[in-house]
């Protein structure tokens, strides 16, 4: 379950994987940055590089604000993604879904016989709760079950940011701390 | 070498005193985030970045890779201030970053926890070619004195050691920033065809 990526073995990310990972933490990083500038001047959500590795059903909560903490959870995520120091794992909903966007990032610009990075998926994530959000079909069944399982992944873009259940997780502080357009915790924009 | 927070004791530092720093590092990092997005073109000065760096330095803050390297050398360092293990800076502009942070903290911690947290820290942050005393004196009048034997500012994010690498982005980007063209590492690759062959 460790994401630091030199612990993997040859069959879960082969070399020319690996390559097409590191070229695209630097694709993305520049696309997002790229995206939030475009976001600043006012280009709509929908029409950004990062919206294409979000999940669409929950668009009319993405803004500035919240690609700027996404961007930090994508530069967080990668940054464990390479440190050797120590035992990494992603501390909330955005490092899993940043992780993801990386993955699928990767998985586009790898040839089709190689393009399989399901051994890495499988090997670098705790459970695979977080493709639930992609899932419009899913769409207020977690908040039903929220009370009863408070495990469940958070399916409100304002829990994405939130350490798991477990508090030792240390999550990047403008992750958690960066001011956010409307009063609270919320992470709808002013004018919703 | 170690900087993350929690592998001080808390007589050192109290939870008001990490959690001024955190509170500094998210705004640390808002501040360079929108240095990023509000600078206009490809030529423009990195207003915010300009005015933290020395000027002894003469950086080019017009660079846009440049500044994009040092957000994510900031990232990977308020990451590691978190972090319970101990963590090292992997570059002077790590140290440069937490010093930023640390100098902006600095006032909204009491006197104590302050004289405590410098004690602690000033013996534990520091890289193989610079030291935060040694990182002061370049924002002091005698700055010009102490840049002998320093590498010029793009060096500083290279990495001090091999185990202690810098932000992936930071050291994907390295041959970019000195103007060369992306550079494949072929060892992955070789490793791939002799794997084939076998």
């Amino acid at each position: 379950m460790p994401i630091n990526s030199p612990h993997y073995r040859w069959n879960e990310l082969n070399g020319k994987q690996r390559a097409e990972l590191d070229a695209q933490i630097v694709e993305l990083t520049d696309a997002f940055l790229d995206d939030i500038a475009d976001l600043d001047r006012g280009r709509p959500f929908d029409e950004t590089r990062l919206a294409k590795y979000l999940p669409r059903q929950f668009l009319a909560h993405y803004h500035p604000a919240f690609a700027k903490r996404f961007l930090v959870a994508f530069l967080t995520v990668t940054w464990k993604l390479k440190d050797p120091s120590g035992v990494h794992v992603c501390a909330n909903q955005a490092e899993e879904l940043a992780l993801y966007a990386l993955i699928q990032a990767t998985q586009d610009a790898l040839p089709l016989e190689i393009d399989d990075l399901s051994a890495f998926q499988e090997a670098v994530y705790e459970d695979s709760d977080f493709l639930f959000l992609f899932d419009p079909a899913m769409d207020g069944i977690a908040q039903a079950l929220a009370p009863v399982d408070p495990s469940i992944t958070a399916y409100d873009v304002k829990d994405w940011f939130e350490p798991f259940n477990d508090r030792d997780r240390p999550v990047h502080p403008y992750q958690l701390l960066a001011p956010r357009p409307a009063a609270g915790r919320s992470d709808r924009a002013p004018h919703e | 070498m170690a900087i993350g927070t929690r592998t001080i004791s808390t007589a050192d530092l109290t939870f008001a005193g990490r959690k001024v720093l955190a509170d500094t590092c998210s705004a640390v990092t808002q501040r360079c985030l929108d240095d990023l997005v509000r600078t206009e073109g490809p030529g423009s000065d990195h207003a915010w970045l300009a005015s933290a760096l020395p000027q002894v330095l003469e950086a080019d803050t017009t660079d846009r890779l440049l500044a994009r390297r040092f957000l994510a050398s900031l990232v990977a360092v308020g990451q590691k201030l978190m972090d319970p293990r101990t963590m090292a800076m992997a570059s002077p502009a790590e140290l440069l970053a937490f010093r930023l942070i640390w100098c902006e903290a600095l006032p909204a911690l009491s006197v104590t926890e302050a004289v405590a947290i410098v004690s602690a820290l000033s013996q534990a942050v520091d890289t193989e070619r610079l030291n935060l005393d040694r990182l002061d004196l370049l924002y002091s009048s005698d700055a010009a004195d102490s840049l002998a034997d320093l590498p010029a500012f793009e060096e500083w994010f290279e990495a001090d050691a091999e185990w202690h690498p810098v932000h992936p982005y930071v050291a994907l980007t390295e041959d970019q920033a000195r103007g060369l063209a992306a550079v494949v590492d072929d060892e992955d690759t070789e490793l791939d065809e002799q794997s084939e062959e076998a």
